[in-house]
């Protein structure tokens, strides 16, 4: 998909104008892409800068992977989500909430 | 010898009168000469006849004192009388002459007052003399700047206490020329004054110490109350630097003096500035004074004429034509009561659910460092950028002309969530950031404003509202119908009382209701969110709880072209979360454990909350913030 990428948080969420005048959100993070008429949409919500340096050829691929909707999305459980990052990380949660 | 006096005071009005002469005489050349020696001998009269002045001064006791000829004669008069009159007659006499003597002791005190300090101002300019003297001036301005800057605080109380600050600092200044002269005059003309006259000058620095005393005593006590009241805050670099580029904008905008631009931002800080035209705004759209149409949009597709009043008459058709079908048939409704019913529902909606914003995680370091950041203050960098339209967006909708605010009182934006966290990651906003900060309700009080949609998308068929006093006119077109037809519902079939919240009140279910029986693909009509501006400084103050979101797991293709495994994926996405969630808990650490640094002191502390999945089967745990070691 032809796309500029005119604005970026510095945190990997993208706001990009496409050929047919519309523009979209994509975070690179968590593979969400939101379309809007207009940028000015998403402008408002985050602090964005513009882009000012070519980026690097893999975030485009990815930017265009997100846009064209070829991002798998994973079903997950929450409780092997929750079991996995008390394995990683001890001391995470509250006490209260482990039983 | 206070005859002395009076003969050098005629020497200067004969002087005066020599120099009227001399105008016709010789013109004004030789005037300014006459007038300069002039001024040179006032000035220089304190040097010259310090003894002149203070001689006639009562000592320390006040016992001795000169007055004037004429209450001397009187004074005169009366002891003789007492020496011959009855005892009755005798007293009167005595309470007569020692009120003449008291009052003339007043005078010759005030002119002697006033003459000592015209002669030390004089003096103390020729040499240019500077004594320091300090009142806590950073802290009385730090304390300023920030009650400008803390708008969780009702208006009226930062008024006061910045009232309060303000009298401080004029008190202040006051004393400081006082004090200084005096401590310029037992400084400088030590030498030339005689033993009552430093008698008296010591004096008069020990009523200054008195005073200056009094004043701090004041000043504790008003720190008290504004330590209670800003958690003992005070203004950070950010906020004073931000309250000097308001200043500096707005002096520059209305090229006014520092001292008025000043207290323009000051009133600015008690009533955001946009929110000060709203009302007017507001009304002018439902006048349809403002029509906010456009006959086509940018892809030639026809827009509707949509003022309110034409919005409205097509709404109440099919509002009362709906009732009407109603089993048993409803009586049809005005659109008075419309607004009302509406204006009760949004009270009652804006009462049951959370204020809160979505951001990065990284963007929240930022926030809490500083404030909420809007897009004219991130978006500035090189190049043209959407500043313009953002600020024509404004105006439009507060009323605020574009280039007429700094860009920092810019307002920001969220939306209303429903308080049920497991529903969280179904709002249309999740899009922005996987951080949803809950806001204080309290300390957002009068300063947000809401469009039931957003404000963008539906600007051409409303208007933000007050929170605090919603209108009909803040909701979209399309959600314009469905709210009223639920308002109708809740308090007229179902007889809710206002002021009650139940389940029927969730954001997320008002929402799906809404957008029930629009087409997916008719994305314009459909209602995101129920989006809220909030209006002055937004800081970490102002924050209740942080819930995380836990993001979803996507399989991406690497840069080498190789795609990633669901477990591998899911293990990706886990660890990323994790460190981004490390950053968080620190950050709110810190923040807990250093209250008082945060403007939090007496806060509960910040809890963070993480949602893992969506809807009833989402977990919400409780996660702990990392607390800073001891030393750090």
């Amino acid at each position: 998909m032809n796309f500029e990428v005119k604005y970026t948080d510095n945190c990997g969420c993208y706001v990009v104008t496409t050929e047919d005048g519309r523009a979209a959100l994509a975070d690179t993070q968590t593979g969400q892409v939101d379309w809007s008429d207009t940028e000015e949409h998403f402008l408002r919500f985050g602090p964005f800068r513009e882009v000012e340096q070519a980026l690097e050829p893999h975030v485009l691929a990815e930017l265009d992977d997100l846009l064209e909707g070829r991002v798998e999305f994973v079903e997950e459980d929450p409780e092997e989500t929750i079991k996995y990052l008390m394995e990683h990380c001890e001391d995470l949660f509250e006490e209260d909430d482990d039983g | 010898m206070y005859g002395q006096l009076d003969i050098k005071l005629i020497e200067h009005q004969q002087l005066h009168q020599q120099k009227e002469q001399q105008l016709e005489e010789r013109g004004r050349q030789k005037l300014n000469k006459v007038e300069s020696k002039a001024a040179d001998q006032i000035s220089n009269l304190a040097k010259q006849n310090a003894e002149i002045l203070f001689g006639p001064m009562e000592t320390a006791d006040g016992q001795q004192m000169s007055i004037d000829g004429q209450q001397e004669a009187v004074l005169n008069t009366l002891a003789d009388k007492e020496q011959t009159a009855g005892r009755k007659e005798r007293k009167r006499l005595q309470r007569e002459r020692e009120a003449i003597r008291k009052e003339g002791v007043d005078t010759v005190r005030q002119r002697l007052e006033q003459q000592l300090d015209e002669q030390i101002t004089a003096a103390y300019q020729t040499e240019q003399a500077d004594y320091e003297f300090d009142f806590h001036t950073e802290t009385l301005e730090q304390m300023k700047v920030n009650i400008c800057g803390d708008y969780g605080v009702a208006p009226e109380v930062r008024q006061t206490h910045l009232q309060r600050f303000e009298a401080m600092e004029a008190q202040s200044a006051k004393l400081k020329e006082r004090y200084t002269k005096t401590a310029f005059a037992s400084k400088v003309l030590r030498q030339k004054l005689g033993t009552q006259a430093e008698a008296y000058i010591a004096k008069k620095m020990q009523i200054l110490d008195g005073e200056r005393a009094a004043l701090e005593d004041t000043l504790n006590r008003y720190r008290d109350e504004y330590n209670a009241v800003f958690h003992g805050a005070l203004a950070t670099e950010q906020q004073v630097d931000r309250y000097n580029q308001r200043v500096a904008t707005y002096q520059q905008n209305a090229n006014v003096l520092r001292s008025g631009a000043e207290r323009e931002i000051q009133r600015r800080a008690m009533h955001p500035a946009t929110l000060e035209h709203l009302p007017q705004v507001l009304e002018e759209y439902k006048q349809n004074k403002v029509p906010r149409a456009v006959q086509k949009d940018k892809y030639g597709n026809p827009i509707h004429e949509i003022t309110y009043q034409k919005q409205m008459d097509a709404i109440m058709e099919s509002v009362n034509q709906k009732l009407a079908a109603d089993s048993p048939p409803q009586p049809p409704i005005t659109q008075k009561e419309a607004e009302e019913l509406v204006k009760q529902y949004l009270k009652d909606l804006l009462a049951k659910n959370d204020f809160r914003f979505r951001c990065s995680g990284e963007v929240f370091g930022l926030v809490v460092d500083d404030k909420m950041k809007n897009q004219m203050e991130t978006g500035t960098s090189g190049g043209a950028n959407n500043a313009p339209l953002r600020m024509a967006f404004t105006e439009k909708s507060f009323g605020n002309a574009v280039g007429s605010l700094d860009k920092s009182e810019y307002e920001n934006y969220g939306y209303m969530a429903s308080p049920v966290l497991a529903s969280i990651n179904r709002s249309r906003t999740a899009g922005y950031g996987s951080v949803a900060v809950k806001l204080n309700k309290a300390r957002m009080a009068g300063r947000v404003t809401c469009t039931v949609g957003d404000s963008l998308n539906k600007m051409r068929t409303c208007n933000p509202s007050l929170a605090s006093d919603p209108d009909l006119a803040c909701v979209g077109f399309h959600a314009k119908e469905a709210f009223i037809m639920s308002a109708y519902q809740r308090y007229r079939t179902e007889g809710k009382k206002p002021g009650e919240t139940d389940a029927d009140l969730d954001m997320e279910s008002v929402l799906a209701r809404v957008n029930k029986d629009i087409p997916a693909t008719e994305r314009g009509k459909i209602t995101e969110y129920l989006e809220l501006q909030y209006h002055g400084d937004v800081t970490v103050r102002d924050m209740e709880e942080i819930t995380v979101t836990k993001p979803p797991v996507i399989i991406k293709v690497r840069p080498d072209g190789m795609k990633e495994t669901k477990k591998q994926a899911e293990v990706r996405t886990n660890d990323e979360f994790l460190n981004s969630l490390f950053k968080i808990r620190v950050r709110v650490g810190k923040i807990n454990a250093n209250p008082e640094q945060y403007g939090r002191a007496g806060m509960p502390p910040l809890r963070i909350n993480l949602v893992s999945g969506v809807g009833p089967g989402a977990i919400i745990r409780g996660v702990k913030p990392i607390a800073p070691a001891k030393d750090a």
